[in-house]
C-alpha cells in the first residue's frame, strides 16, 4: 500500500511535468481571472493611497487602520464591487469546470501511455467532451460541502455541548484548534471524493451518471485508506510548501531598496502561484494514477 | 414569603452602621449612605428560586419631602415575553415561551420599622413598583423598611439566573431607585441596552445556600456558619456600594492575591486553571495602573468570578466585582483577556466609585472604562499589536475601536437614554467606542499629562457621586478652557461625524525674471467634510525638504493657504500627528505632488495574489 501511495505520487508528478502546458494554462486561467477582478479593486485602491503620505506603511506591512478607513469610504462601492464579484467568479468556476475536463482528459492519456499530437485541440476537446459530467460533479460536490458545513455545525455544537459555553469564546483554546481541525478534514474529504468522482468520469465515460458515482464510492471504500494517504500525503507536502513560502517572504523584508524589494515579493509570489497550479495538477495525475493502478492490480487478481 | 418575622430594622441600622469592621480605605473618605441593605436570603438550589427578607434603610438626601418610594424589581424583567427586555432583545425570538426563561420576583411582605403593615400598597408596573408612604419622608429624615421577597429565577438570561448547579445572582433583590436633588426619582424599566443605576450605602448580605457551593460576591466575607441542614450560610459585607451581586458554584477553585493592600481573589473553574495566574497578573496590573492615574481604589477587596452568562451576558462589572469567562489557553502575544479584565476593573473607578446614570448617559461608564482599558493596554503591551500580535497580524485596541465606532449607524448622540437608541448596534458604538474616541482626541489635544490631570480630579470631585456629562464638561471648561469645551460639547450632544481632507495642493513659480527656479506661490485647499468643528494642524513639505507648519481653526467649510516657498510642495498633510482619533477617514488627510509608485506596486502586488489564491479555491470544485 505504501509503495502503491509513494509510485502514484512520484508518477502524478512526472505526469504533470510531462504536460507542463496544463500548468500554463491553469496559471493563466487564475492570472487573467483575478486581474479581471483586481481592476475595478485598483481603481479605489488608487483613488485613496496613490497620493496618500500615510500609504508608505503598506511598504512594511499591514496597516489595519488604513484598511479601515479604505473600506469605511468605499462602504457603497464595496457593495456593488462585492456582488459583482461573486457572480463574475460563478461565472469563472463554470470556465473551470469547462477547463477542468481538458487537465483531467490529457493527464489520463498520459498516464495510459497514450501519445498524441495536437495537444490543444484534445485539451479542448476534452473539456468539451466532458463538460456536462462535470458540471453534474461540481453540482454534486457543492451539495456534499454542504452537507459536510452541516456536519461541522452539528460537531460544533456538541462540542459546545461538551465545554458548556459558546464555542466562539473559546477563540483560542484547544476546542479551536478541534474545530479547525474537523473543518480541515471535512473539507479535504469532499475535496477528495470530488477528484474520485471526476477520475471515474473520465474512466467510464458514456455511463449513466449514477453508475460513475456508484463506481467511485465503490473504489473509495474499497481502498479507502490507501486513497486517504494519498491525499494527506499530498496535502502534507502542500504545507510544508506553503510554510517555505511564508518565511521565504518573510525574508525579503531585509531588502533595502523599495523598488527591488516590491519586484522580488511579487516574483515570490507569482513563482508560488505557479507552483500551486502545478501541485494542483498532481492531485489530479496522483490521484488518478493510484485509482487506475488500483484498479488494474485488482482485475489481474480476479 | 408569607408570614416572614422581620427583625427590628432600627437595631439593624444601628448595629450595621456602627459595627461594620472598617475597610480601611473607607475609613478615610465620607461615602454617603442614601440606601443601605441588610439582607438574609436562601437560595433552593434544587427550585432554583431565592427567599429574602431585606431591611432597606433610606435616608432623604435632598431638600424636598418623598411621598412615595420607588424600587426596582428587575427580575420581573423575564416573568413574561411582552415586558420590555424581552420585546428589545435580540435573542426574543428563540427565547419566546421557554418556561425555562421565566422568572420574576414577589414582593410578599413591606413593614416599616415602627411595626406598620404597608403590604398591599405597592403598585408593581413591570420592573418598577411604587410605593406610596402614609405620610412624607421630610428632607433630611430616614425610613426603614422590612420587605419580604421571593425570587424564582430563569435559566441564565442578561446576566442572572441558573446554568445547571451554577448560580449568577445580579439584580435580584428589590432595589430602590435614586431620588434626584429636585426631588424626582430616576427609575425606568429593565431595557435591553441599559444597565443599572443606584445609590451609595452599605450592604450586609447573609446568603443560606446548600454547603457544596462556593460563592463569590460584592464585598467580603465577614462570616461562615455551618447550618444543621446541610446548608451554610455566608455573610458578606460592602460599605460605600451601590450594588450587590453574587454567583455561586459547587466548581470554584479559589486563588487569592494580595495588591497594594487589596485583598484580589479569582474565583475560577477548574478547567480554566490555566488562566489563574494571567487572569491575576492583569487584574493586579490594572489596580495598580488605574490608580496611579485616576486615584485611589477605595475598597480593600476586589473579586473576579468565572461566572455562566447566558444568552445576552458578557463580562460584567459590580461594584467590588467582576464576571468574566477566560479562555484557557492564549499565545503569549493575544491579549483578548487582559482587555475584558482591564475594562472591567477600569469600571471599578467609572460606576463603581465614580457612579454615573447608566440609563440616561451610559458613556460616563462605558465609554470611559473604554478609554482607560486602552490606556492599559498601550501601558503593558506597548501601541502596536496591544491585543493581538500574531505573525503578521497586529490589532491594536484603537483600530477595534475605531472599526466599531464606523460600523455603527451614528444616527444618534452620545448623550442619549440608553434604550432610545436606533438599535443596539447604536447603542453600542456610541457609548462605548464613539465615547472613548471622544476622550482619546481630547487626550491627544490637551497632551497626556493634562490630560491624566483632568481626569484625575474629575475623579476627585465625583468619586461617591453621581456626575452627568454637563459635570464632566464643566470640570474641563475650569480647567483647560471654554476652547476646549467650545469643540467638545458638540461631540456630546450631536450627531455630526468629524472628517477633514486635503483638497488639492501646488506651486506655481512667480519669480521675477519667470524662471522656474524662482519663487513659487504655493496653495494648499483645506475642506471640512463633517459638522464636527476641531482645531486641524497642517504640515507642508517642499522638495527642499523644508517643513512648514500651519494652524486653521477648522470652522469654516473650506480653508486655502497661500504662501511664497522657495522650492516646490512635496506633499501636505492634515492632522500629522494623528489628534483627531474621532475622524472617520484619515485616508484623506494627505496629499502627495507625485504618486507612490512603489506603494501602489507592493499593494498591487499583495492584492493580485490574494485574488490568485482566492481562485485556486475554484479549483476545488
Amino acid at each position: 500500500m505504501t509503495m502503491a501511495v509513494l509510485n502514484s505520487f512520484a508518477s502524478g508528478i512526472k505526469a504533470v511535468w510531462g504536460n507542463r502546458f496544463l500548468v500554463g494554462i491553469m496559471f493563466a486561467f487564475k492570472l487573467v481571472s483575478s486581474l479581471v477582478l483586481f481592476f475595478p479593486l485598483y481603481l479605489m485602491l488608487s483613488a485613496s493611497f496613490a497620493r496618500n503620505v500615510r500609504t508608505e506603511r503598506f511598504l512594511t506591512g499591514m496597516d489595519l487602520s488604513l484598511i479601515i478607513d479604505f473600506v469605511y469610504h468605499w462602504r457603497n462601492a464595496l457593495s456593488v464591487y462585492l456582488v459583482v464579484f461573486f457572480v463574475v467568479c460563478l461565472l469563472f468556476v463554470v470556465a473551470f469546470v469547462f477547463l477542468s475536463g481538458g487537465f483531467w482528459g490529457m493527464l489520463q492519456d498520459r498516464i495510459m501511455g497514450r501519445q498524441f499530437d495536437s495537444k490543444m485541440e484534445r485539451f479542448f476537446g476534452y473539456s468539451g467532451k466532458y463538460f456536462w459530467g462535470m458540471v453534474k460533479i461540481s453540482l454534486l460536490v457543492a451539495v456534499l460541502y454542504l452537507v459536510s458545513f452541516v456536519v461541522f455545525v452539528m460537531l460544533d455544537s456538541f462540542l459546545s455541548a461538551v465545554s458548556g459555553r459558546p464555542i466562539f469564546l473559546d477563540m483560542t483554546s484547544w476546542r479551536m484548534l478541534v474545530r479547525l481541525g474537523i473543518a480541515v478534514i471535512l473539507f479535504c474529504l469532499v475535496n477528495m471524493i470530488g477528484d474520485y468522482l471526476r477520475i471515474s468520469l473520465v474512466n467510464n465515460y458514456g455511463r449513466r451518471f449514477s453508475a460513475l458515482v456508484g463506481r467511485a464510492t465503490k473504489f473509495l471504500l474499497t481502498n479507502l485508506v490507501g486513497s486517504l494517504s494519498l491525499y494527506y500525503l499530498l496535502t502534507v507536502i502542500f504545507m510544508v510548501s506553503v510554510m517555505l513560502f511564508v518565511v521565504v517572504r518573510d525574508n525579503l523584508g531585509g531588502l533595502s531598496n523599495a523598488g527591488i524589494f516590491v519586484f522580488f515579493v511579487f516574483l515570490v509570489q507569482q513563482i508560488f502561484v505557479l507552483f500551486c497550479s502545478f501541485y494542483r495538477l498532481v492531485y489530479y495525475s496522483a490521484q488518478l494514477t493510484f485509482y487506475e493502478q488500483e484498479t488494474r492490480t485488482r482485475l489481474e487478481t480476479s | 414569603m408569607s408570614g416572614a418575622s422581620h427583625k427590628s430594622p432600627l437595631m439593624f441600622l444601628f448595629l450595621f452602621f456602627f459595627s461594620h469592621p472598617s475597610l480601611a480605605y473607607q475609613d478615610q473618605i465620607k461615602v454617603p449612605e442614601i440606601a443601605s441593605y441588610r439582607i438574609d436570603v436562601t437560595l433552593d438550589a434544587e427550585e432554583k428560586t431565592l427567599v429574602g427578607e431585606e431591611s432597606l434603610a433610606f435616608f432623604n438626601s435632598t431638600r424636598h419631602s418623598v411621598d412615595t418610594l420607588f424600587f426596582h424589581l428587575y427580575p420581573n424583567a423575564f416573568r413574561t415575553d411582552s415586558t420590555a427586555l424581552m420585546r428589545e432583545s435580540l435573542f426574543a425570538s428563540r427565547i419566546k415561551g421557554r418556561e425555562e426563561y421565566r422568572g420574576g420576583i414577589d414582593i410578599e411582605s413591606i413593614v416599616t420599622s415602627g411595626g406598620l403593615n404597608l403590604t398591599g400598597r405597592q403598585i408593581v408596573d413591570e420592573t418598577i413598583m411604587k410605593l406610596p408612604l402614609p405620610e412624607p419622608l421630610l428632607p433630611g429624615r430616614m425610613i426603614e423598611l422590612a420587605i419580604g421577597f421571593d425570587v424564582k429565577l430563569p435559566r441564565t438570561l442578561m446576566r442572572m439566573g441558573y446554568s445547571g448547579d451554577d448560580f449568577m445572582i445580579a439584580q435580584w433583590f428589590p432595589k430602590l431607585a435614586v431620588l434626584q436633588e429636585g426631588g424626582q426619582w430616576n427609575a425606568h424599566q429593565y431595557h435591553f441596552n441599559s444597565e443599572f443605576f443606584a445609590d451609595f450605602g452599605n450592604y450586609r448580605v447573609s446568603i443560606t445556600l446548600p454547603m457544596k457551593y462556593v460563592v463569590g460576591a460584592t464585598g467580603y466575607l465577614k462570616e461562615e456558619k455551618v447550618n444543621s441542614d446541610s446548608t451554610k450560610t455566608l455573610i458578606f459585607q460592602a460599605a460605600g456600594v451601590h450594588d450587590f451581586a453574587w454567583a455561586a458554584s459547587p466548581d470554584y477553585l479559589i486563588e487569592r492575591r494580595t495588591v497594594d493592600g487589596i485583598d484580589a481573589a479569582f474565583f475560577y473553574r477548574p478547567e480554566h486553571q490555566v488562566s489563574v495566574e494571567r487572569i491575576l497578573d492583569q487584574a493586579e496590573f490594572a489596580l495598580k495602573f488605574y490608580s496611579s492615574l485616576f486615584g485611589e481604589y477605595r475598597y480593600g477587596y476586589f473579586t473576579i468570578v468565572d461566572a455562566k452568562i447566558g444568552r445576552g451576558g458578557g463580562a460584567m462589572e459590580y461594584p467590588t466585582l467582576i464576571t468574566l469567562q477566560p479562555s484557557t489557553k492564549l499565545p503569549e502575544t493575544m491579549h483578548t483577556d487582559a482587555l475584558i479584565v482591564f475594562h472591567e476593573t477600569a469600571h471599578q473607578w467609572w460606576y463603581g466609585m465614580v457612579a454615573s446614570n447608566e440609563f440616561e448617559e451610559a458613556w460616563l461608564d462605558e465609554g470611559f472604562a473604554e478609554y482607560s482599558q486602552k490606556r492599559a493596554l498601550e501601558q503593558r503591551f506597548g501601541l502596536s499589536g496591544n491585543v493581538i500580535d500574531l505573525w503578521q497580524l497586529k490589532i491594536n485596541d484603537m483600530d477595534l475601536t475605531r472599526l466599531g465606532y464606523l460600523l455603527g449607524p451614528q444616527t444618534d448622540p452620545v448623550v442619549t437614554k440608553s434604550w432610545e437608541f436606533e438599535d443596539y448596534l447604536g447603542y453600542h458604538s456610541t457609548v462605548y467606542f464613539k465615547a472613548s474616541l471622544i476622550l482619546e482626541t481630547l487626550r491627544n489635544y490637551l497632551g497626556p499629562e493634562r490630560m491624566d490631570r483632568l481626569l484625575r480630579e474629575y475623579f476627585r470631585r465625583f468619586e461617591f457621586k453621581h456626575p452627568s456629562t454637563r459635570d464632566f464638561l464643566a470640570v474641563v471648561d475650569e480647567l483647560e478652557g471654554e476652547e476646549v469645551t467650545d469643540w467638545l460639547e458638540p461631540l456630546f450632544y450631536k450627531t455630526g461625524i468629524c472628517d477633514y481632507e486635503v483638497k488639492s495642493t501646488g506651486s506655481v513659480p512667480v519669480g521675477e525674471s519667470g524662471e522656474e527656479h524662482d519663487t513659487y506661490k504655493t496653495t494648499v485647499e483645506l475642506r471640512r467634510l463633517g459638522e464636527v468643528v476641531l482645531p486641524v494642524e497642517v504640515e507642508i513639505e517642499l522638495d527642499d525638504g523644508e517643513r512648514i507648519q500651519k494652524n486653521w481653526d477648522g470652522k469654516e467649510r473650506w480653508h486655502r493657504i497661500e504662501m511664497r516657498t522657495d522650492s516646490k510642495i512635496k506633499s501636505a498633510v492634515l492632522d500629522p500627528e494623528n489628534k483627531m482619533a474621532i475622524e472617520i477617514d484619515v485616508n484623506n488627510n494627505s496629499l502627495m505632488r507625485d504618486s507612490s509608485d512603489k506603494t501602489m506596486m507592493k499593494l498591487a502586488a499583495e492584492c493580485l495574489f490574494w485574488l490568485e489564491n482566492w481562485m485556486h479555491l475554484i479549483t476545488c470544485f
